[in-house]
């Protein structure tokens, strides 16, 4: 059809090296939003806090994490660090060999590139919170902690589930980027396949369309959470 | 300054301080030899920023970069506007689609997407018998312009809607016509609230050019990779801070101003 | 459903993106007075830059050669820079006429693109390693995590067959790095590239740790069915060959006179007697 062939697709080589790639891809996206998501936690607690030197040392993590390519980083990380000494010796052979290896910085990367985007979403839902539920809650007498994990959170997490979304399926796209310092992800498998086969257009379409199909049940998993989460009649007034 | 200091200048102070210790960081890592590999930096400054040695023409390197990110904008601002019109439509013929682009558009990886296009489009097109060759240029602007234009149009989309109901009511009441409705009531006021979303969008390409690497134009990233296989391993950690901070500081600014142009569009009341 | 959807759409848009490639490249050449040459520019001695920033090599003398034998005297050659991962795909979309870029011949590339006559025959891969690496056949390999290169033709052998660990990178510089920095037990590229790089005093404590298990056979690049084309070129080839052209490119670029170069150049010089 269309004078697209996609012949190579019934080589079981190649259909492993798509599995794994995808297997890959879905590991780093989970382990990096699973990182991301604990790094905005406790980077939104810690300034709802209000300690000055704190603050200014967690905006700077999420200024220079935000506004730098997270390609770029992690070619920084897998390139650098072990020349300024984040190495081990490898117990097997005795060669000194980098602590990191190319899954742990696209990891390290991901979740703090992620973990930035998480602290400004969870601050802003924490003060979007109308003064007057903390007030109220207050007038029930409610301690500061019941008043924070009975309705701080509760209706915070609500708040910032839309923007989660976003950095979510945000990161899961940004996994691809791995590829570039080899791991061996779905975008990874994806050159391997095309140089083998040079049937670049068809694997990158199929590549996209695997892409796309995640992130959209992603999406819409997350939309499923938000609605089953939600108060009734709460936040539909924008 | 009075004592004891309120929050805000507690902070300014940690951030002067955090400046401060940086810069004795670097300079004392320059006593301890760094000044040499600086000096190296220095050296190939001008081509890292502008692809050639000597600073001009600018033919790659970073200001390639800069290029990319107008280039692809100013693609994607005509193409999401188009989109952003084509999901408000009245006929569902017209809307479907276009919500399905964009979906699409926004749900496929910026990298997949580039890299795709990079193949997907031909290196000539033959236009009325002459065949015009498609630089990798063109394909990495076209490439990076189509999730920025689903971008585009989602933020033309948020504020159109973000204006009150009650507003268009009026105006109908009025007797204004829809077209005008549109121009002279909705669109000014929601272009307020679209800049700052552009802005960031913007900051978020220009970040996303470094992905262009991939099509083999001689990018930032293309030049710091040749660049890199000329020197030794030490220095390779001062060549990456400093292409990290060449995009901190030209995307930093951005998304701050934009941050200010928000806190000021939220008190409107509309 | 929702993918079967996606799948009609973007395969239209594939559709209409796609043109044909011009099937006559001989006629075109000739209207254009310029053969468009896909070479390499990082691949010593077969094509890379020179002080002056010109890109020279044998395989770039010999398509200067053939771009002269079927244009005539005034006949123009182009040169643009390609890599393993980019060069077919720049042939078969018509970016470039004829590859002249280290191409080995193999079956899979036969699939897609033909070959002229086969004008060298280099060696395939070896693998290059700190001195002190205890493996040096192929066999020995199985697990061990390699440095290697997108595109080369081994991969799938390497990875599939003897079971290698492959990491690979887009470019040489990035894989040089990565083997310093011992993120591989050992880098698997092509022979004649790894032994210059063992005579440089920075690569000093690395050696050849295991030799190439083959020798291929390497031809320019064709795109398919382009008959007059290829007998052209062919013809050109075989013209070189036989003045002893070929012999004279090796000493120009410091290679070692190879048999099969001098067996080709003596067949040819026979063919060619009337």
């Amino acid at each position: 059809m269309f004078g697209l062939d996609y012949s190579w697709l019934s080589d079981p080589v190649y259909q492993g090296w798509l599995l794994r790639g995808t297997l890959n891809t879905i590991g780093l996206a989970l382990a990096s939003s699973a990182v991301a998501v604990l790094i905005g936690t406790f980077g939104a607690l810690a300034l709802s806090l209000r300690i000055a030197w704190l603050d200014a040392l967690i905006e700077l993590f999420v200024e220079l994490f935000r506004n730098t390519p997270p390609l770029l980083q992690m070619l920084f990380f897998y390139f650098t660090l072990s020349t300024i000494g984040l190495r081990v010796t490898d117990p097997v052979t005795g060669l000194s060999v980098p602590l990191l290896s190319a899954f742990d910085c696209a990891l390290v990367s991901l979740s703090f590139f992620g973990g930035a985007l998480c602290i400004e979403a969870f601050r802003s839902g924490l003060e979007s919170l109308p003064r007057s539920v903390n007030e109220a809650a207050r007038s029930l007498g409610y301690s500061r902690w019941g008043r924070f994990r009975r309705i701080e959170v509760p209706i915070a997490s609500r708040i910032c589930l839309p923007a989660l979304t976003n950095i979510l399926t945000n990161l899961f796209k940004t996994t691809s980027q791995a590829s570039v310092i080899t791991v061996p992800e779905l975008m990874y498998y994806a050159g391997q396949i095309y140089n083998d086969t040079f049937r670049t257009a068809e694997v990158m379409l199929l590549v996209l369309l695997i892409y796309v199909s995640l992130v959209s049940v992603l999406s819409w998993g997350m939309s499923r959470i938000e609605r089953a989460l939600a108060f009734p009649g709460y936040g539909k007034g924008h | 300054m009075q004592w004891p200091l309120t929050y805000h200048e507690k902070k300014r102070v940690v951030q002067l301080a955090i400046v401060l210790a940086l810069a004795g960081w670097i300079a004392a890592d320059a006593l301890l030899g760094g000044a040499a590999y600086w000096q190296r930096v220095w050296l190939r400054l001008p081509l890292l920023l502008t692809g050639s040695g000597s600073g001009w023409p600018l033919t790659g390197g970073f200001a390639l970069n800069i290029f990319l990110g107008l280039g692809s904008m100013a693609l994607a601002a005509i193409m999401g506007t188009l989109l952003a019109f084509g999901m408000m439509a009245k006929s569902r013929l017209v809307r479907l689609p276009c919500f399905f682009v964009m979906n699409f558009l926004r749900n496929s990886p910026w990298l997949v997407l580039l890299f795709a296009m990079l193949y997907i489009i031909p290196f000539n097109v033959r236009l009325f018998g002459v065949s015009i060759a498609v630089p990798a240029f063109v394909k990495a602007v076209i490439g990076l312009s189509l999730p920025t234009a689903a971008n585009f149009a989602e933020i033309i989309r948020g504020a159109v809607q973000s204006i009150h109901s009650g507003q268009w009511e009026a105006a109908r009441a009025l007797g204004y016509m829809p077209m005008a409705i549109y121009s002279r009531i909705i669109l000014p006021q929601a272009l307020r609230r679209m800049i700052p979303g552009w802005m960031n969008l913007y900051a978020l390409l220009m970040i996303a050019t470094s992905l262009a690497t991939v099509t083999g134009i001689q990018d930032v990233l293309t030049t710091l990779n040749t660049l890199l296989s000329m020197e030794n391993e030490r220095v390779i950690v001062y060549f990456y801070i400093t292409t990290l901070f060449l995009f901190f500081a030209y995307c930093y600014p951005i998304a701050l101003l934009a941050r200010r142009m928000e806190q000021s569009v939220k008190g409107d009341t509309l | 459903m929702r993918t079967s959807i996606l799948t009609i759409a973007t395969s239209i848009v594939v559709a209409l993106g796609i043109t044909a490639a011009g099937a006559d490249t001989l006629a075109d050449v000739k209207a254009k007075g310029t053969l468009t040459i896909g070479v390499k520019n990082d691949y010593p001695p077969y094509g890379f830059l020179n002080n002056k920033g010109e890109i020279v090599g044998f395989e770039v003398d010999l398509g200067k050669y053939v771009a002269r034998e079927l244009l005539g005297p005034e006949g123009k050659a182009e040169l643009v820079p390609v890599v393993a991962a980019n060069r077919i795909e720049f042939l078969n979309s018509g970016r470039i006429d004829i590859i002249l870029a280290t191409l080995g011949v193999t079956a899979e590339r036969g699939k897609v693109i033909d070959f002229s006559e086969y004008y060298v025959s280099a060696p395939g891969p070896s693998v290059i390693a700190p001195k002190a690496a205890t493996f040096s056949k192929w066999e020995e390999l199985k697990g061990l995590t390699l440095c290697g290169i997108q595109g080369s033709y081994y991969n799938k052998h390497l990875t599939e067959d003897l079971g290698v660990q492959l990491t690979a990178f887009k470019t040489q510089p990035e894989a040089y790095r990565a083997l310093k920095d011992n993120r591989c037990v050992g880098f698997v590229f092509d022979d004649m590239t790894l032994r210059k790089k063992t005579e440089e005093a920075e690569w000093a404590d690395y050696k050849i740790a295991v030799d190439p298990y083959e020798y291929i056979p390497q031809a320019a690049g064709i795109r398919k069915d382009d008959t007059a084309f290829r007998d052209a070129v062919n013809k050109a080839i075989t013209k070189a060959e036989a003045e002893g052209k070929l012999i004279e490119w090796e000493t120009t670029y410091g290679m070692p006179h190879s048999n099969y170069i001098a067996e080709r150049a003596k067949a040819a010089a026979a063919k060619l007697k009337p």
